[in-house]
């Protein structure tokens, strides 16, 4: 597939911890094209930032990562050395991260940033990268430009600095960038101006983006495709119209019901919850990921029974009845029975 | 004729900062002129973005910083004219990080029973007995009492702090984002757990949020906070449906709705 | 956003002693340590002299690895022939007293002033930063030096003026931690829940500051125990017959080629000791600190 920045295959992380070992991410694939928007939803501790960390190849010296496919553009980054990966990094996939104020250096100008960057991975210098710093300041959004070139990233405000941080990012033209929580920790009326610009700019160099939230909202706001990610699996994924149309696996449709949408639910009725709490994932897994987190907004309803079709060579892996790429997967067999789903024998 | 719990007039807050080694002090004013009135029974949800001055305001509702002028009267009285222990029984604080409002030293019970022994119960029976009546009350097992911050996780840790706010039945709650720093899953249990003992128990609450679908779900009052200044109140429906100010407005539509057919709609 | 659902199963307490198993450095520190402690406390019953029995027909003896040594002295007599082992146990005693003395009295003063302006700022900060600013200006060991010249030396006098010097790192450090504990939610709580100030600094931010406290701690009774060592070096610090290590070293210089040991056998052992307790508080360090919670 000419169209296809990242392919990822089977991936897994493992963190000794303690005499044990964390199953942090377990056999997890996921794909992104050109110009696509893929968001990896879940909640703490579903491995999404580490799926992240470990493409970059930046996991914390312990960690252990195995993946059968690492593909950027059709050729393998499974076994580049910590040099060739140095290279990878910021030029071919860039990162923005959540906190711009961490991850801009506090004792550099912003001009001085833009142009290292340019200078490190585009070879570009002097009064070349400095036009280049100003015309990308100025693509997100940023204006007066020039002014904003002279200033410390404390002077910024949020908003600002996760613009710079974009500016930073796309300076090298990447193929892919991977955003984790862009917009947690900027303010409401920012966040939807910066995931804007974040589509209009993938759409415009066509960037591969994937974007890494707990937000449903933002999902809807941004995503072409949806992973969810529930203890370290991916249970569900698909366009994200399919997504928000059919849930299909009940922690999705529990984390939907979760959320307070104006007009939903009168006021003072209980919103939809999931009881309970994510299991550890220390040690071998020998029970059902979703035990006791069914609740019972969920499979009761005739209306919420899925219709699958079982997906040949995978277990417990399903397609959505009448559509090609929405997924879902069970972690085992007591899950898929609790389901109460409707599986017909089909092909593929 | 509902009872008035919280009556503030023009509360004026001013914070001195330091421009720098010899350039002298600057005048930030935190909260400008606000007054705000909350009956028996009522959420009041104070809405607004960093910096406008929303935790300041919390602070001075809860007696713990002194107002540059204005006046703020809880149940009738001057808060200022209130024994701190009194203070202390009619209004109570939830905060938004579960990981700094509980003392990571402190057992859970130890936590919980804290109120109790502050306002003088000298029987460790009745405490235990309230702390795990309470505990019961918000949710958690009774094993927890003996157990330690770092072993909950953030949702077992917000109930630990909600247990203490409401060990000693006070009558208003005032939650500072009681569930921005919590995961989707377990912002809804807590909500649901707040919406039941605010029945349970006829509490007041004040819920200061940036989280407008949350603030739709929970309030029946809703104020609007801008640079320290109040810009808008109003019923939630009344607001919801037709804000007035622009940044209402404003605020209104950064709502991200989890509907990808919404996504370039504008209100 | 929360950090993933808490993993530890255990209470604070259980697992800071596998990771205390696990650190070398406190391990040797604590050993080295206990082991002076137990010697000090020990002494009447190890020491095979008296420390001040001198005995001029034996002086100068060598210890017992050269060939002219005996066992009757294991390491050695001094110049007044006192035995070299025994003297060096009952010194143990000597750079103990000072060392915890000191830490003691100055870790009351520094801690007090530290936790005052973390906790009050405004001007009580102030009054501490302006008095922790002078403190840093002074020379200790001239200041110590000039007061045991007019007072005369002694082991109160020492302790008393290291006591009275060797607060300010106890003061920079506890306020800095209650600045940081400070602002933590937890102490606004206690303050609505009604919790008198009192209350608050003892049962809220002193336990949480305590870990600070007993590193900078170990780390001053080793200063403190150098700096005795120096002063008595001097002839300002503890005076004779008192077998303080320091003295040992200044009394044994003159006699420094010929008879090595004089010198050597007591700054081993101090150098071990201070070592031992920089470990001890390196590792405590380590061991308690948050960044070391996976």
């Amino acid at each position: 597939m000419a169209d296809q920045v990242l392919n990822v295959e089977n991936l897994s992380i493992d963190i000794p911890l303690s005499g044990d070992i964390l199953h942090a991410v377990d056999g997890i694939s996921i794909s992104v094209n050109k110009g696509e928007t893929l968001c990896i939803v879940g909640e703490s501790g579903c491995g999404k930032s580490l799926t992240s960390l470990a493409i970059m190849d930046l996991l914390p010296q312990k960690a252990v990562r195995t993946v059968d496919k690492l593909e950027l553009n059709g050729s393998s980054i499974l076994n580049y050395s910590d040099r060739q990966m140095s290279d990878v990094r910021g030029s071919k996939i860039g990162m923005i991260f959540q906190e711009p104020m961490t991850s801009l250096n506090p004792s550099f100008t912003v001009e001085n940033q833009m142009v290292e960057t340019l200078a490190r991975h585009r070879n570009i210098r002097g009064k070349e990268a400095k036009k280049l710093a100003v015309q990308m300041l100025e693509k997100v959004g940023i204006t007066p430009a020039k002014q904003r070139l002279k200033q410390y990233p404390h002077q910024l405000s949020g908003g600002l600095r996760q613009r710079v941080m974009i500016a930073m990012t796309l300076l090298c033209e990447p193929e892919l960038i991977i955003a984790d929580e862009p917009t947690t920790a900027l303010d409401v009326t920012i966040q939807a101006q910066i995931l804007e610009l974040l589509t209009r700019l993938q759409a415009d160099f066509n960037t591969g983006l994937i974007l890494i939230t707990h937000d449903l909202g933002v999902v809807a706001k941004s995503a072409d495709r949806v992973a969810v990610m529930y203890a370290g699996q991916i249970v569900e994924e698909g366009s994200v119209y399919e997504i928000f149309d059919n849930p299909s696996h009940p922690y999705t449709r529990g984390l939907l019901s979760c959320i307070p949408v104006p007009g939903k639910i009168k006021r003072g009725e209980h919103l939809g919850s999931i009881p309970g709490m994510v299991p550890s994932l220390i040690g071998e897994f020998t029970e059902c990921r979703f035990a006791g987190r069914w609740g019972d907004t969920l499979g009761k309803e005739e209306e919420n029974i899925a219709h699958l079709t079982p997906i040949e060579g995978v277990d417990y892996a399903f397609l959505v009845h009448g559509t090609t790429d929405h997924v879902v997967r069970f972690c085992c067999n007591s899950c898929l029975k609790k389901s109460k789903s409707k599986i017909s024998k089909g092909v593929n | 004729m509902a009872e008035v719990m919280i009556d503030a007039k023009n509360i004026v807050k001013d914070f001195k900062i330091s421009k720098g080694l010899f350039r002298g002090k600057e005048t930030l004013r935190a909260v400008d002129g606000v007054s705000l009135q909350v009956l028996r029974g009522e959420i009041l949800a104070i809405v607004g973005e960093s910096g406008c001055g929303k935790t300041t305001l919390a602070k001075i509702l809860l007696g713990l910083l002194q107002q540059d002028s204005g006046t703020v009267e809880l149940c009738g009285s001057k808060i200022e004219q209130i024994p701190r222990l009194e203070l202390a029984k009619m209004v109570q604080p939830i905060f938004q990080d579960p990981y700094s409002s509980l003392n990571p030293r402190k057992s859970i019970g130890s936590i919980i029973t804290l109120p109790m022994r502050v306002q003088g119960e000298k029987n460790s029976d009745v405490w235990m007995k309230k702390a795990l009546q309470t505990m019961d009350l918000v949710g958690l097992p009774a094993r927890m009492f003996d157990q330690y911050p770092n072993q909950l996780s953030g949702g077992q840790r917000q109930r630990v702090a909600i247990a203490r706010a409401l060990i000693n039945s006070p009558k208003i709650v005032i939650c500072d984002e009681p569930t921005s720093a919590l995961d989707v899953s377990v912002q809804s249990q807590i909500l649901n757990l707040l919406n039941d003992l605010r029945e349970e128990l006829n509490l007041t609450y004040v819920i200061i949020s940036h989280n407008l679908a949350v603030v739709e779900h929970m309030a029946t009052q809703v104020a609007v906070m801008y640079f320290g200044e109040k810009v808008e109140e109003a019923e939630t429906d009344q607001l919801f449906s037709n804000p007035q100010h622009s940044y209402t407005k404003t605020l209104l539509n950064s709502i991200l709705s989890p509907d990808p057919r919404q996504r370039n709609k504008k209100n | 956003m929360t950090n993933s659902p808490q993993i530890t199963s255990t209470s604070p307490i259980s697992g800071v002693k596998s990771r205390v198993l696990r650190h070398k450095g406190m391990m040797i520190g604590s050993t080295i340590v206990v082991l002076v402690v137990l010697i000090a406390i020990l002494a009447p019953l190890i020491a095979p002299h008296d420390p001040y029995h001198q005995d001029l027909l034996n002086r100068l003896k060598p210890p017992v690895w050269d060939s002219r040594g005996t066992w009757e002295h294991i390491f050695g007599t001094d110049h007044l022939g006192r035995d070299y082992l025994s003297r060096l146990i009952y010194g143990s005693r000597i750079s103990l007293l000072i060392g915890i003395g000191a830490a003691l009295i100055s870790g009351i003063i520094g801690t007090f002033l530290g936790v005052m302006a973390g906790y009050f700022g405004g001007r009580v900060d102030m009054v501490v930063t302006f008095l922790i600013t002078v403190r840093l200006s002074m020379p200790v060991v001239l200041v110590a030096l000039a007061v045991v010249a007019i007072v005369g030396g002694s082991l109160q006098v020492v302790i008393g003026v290291l006591g009275l010097l060797l607060w300010d790192r106890f003061a920079v450090v506890m306020r800095s931690s209650t600045l940081q504990i400070r602002s933590m939610d937890y102490v606004t709580a206690a303050r609505a829940v009604g919790c008198s100030t009192t209350r608050i600094l003892m049962t809220e931010v002193m336990p949480n500051v305590v870990n600070n406290l007993i590193v900078i701690a170990t780390l001053e009774i080793a200063h403190a125990i150098i700096l005795e060592a120096a002063l008595s070096f001097l002839g300002l610090g503890v005076q004779p017959p008192l077998p303080s290590w320091g003295l040992m070293v200044s009394e044994g210089k003159d006699m420094m080629l010929f008879e090595p040991w004089l010198i050597t056998i007591p700054g081993v052992a101090l150098f071990a000791l201070v070592l031992s307790v920089n470990l001890l508080g390196d590792g405590m360090r380590d061991v308690t600190a948050p960044e070391n919670r996976n």
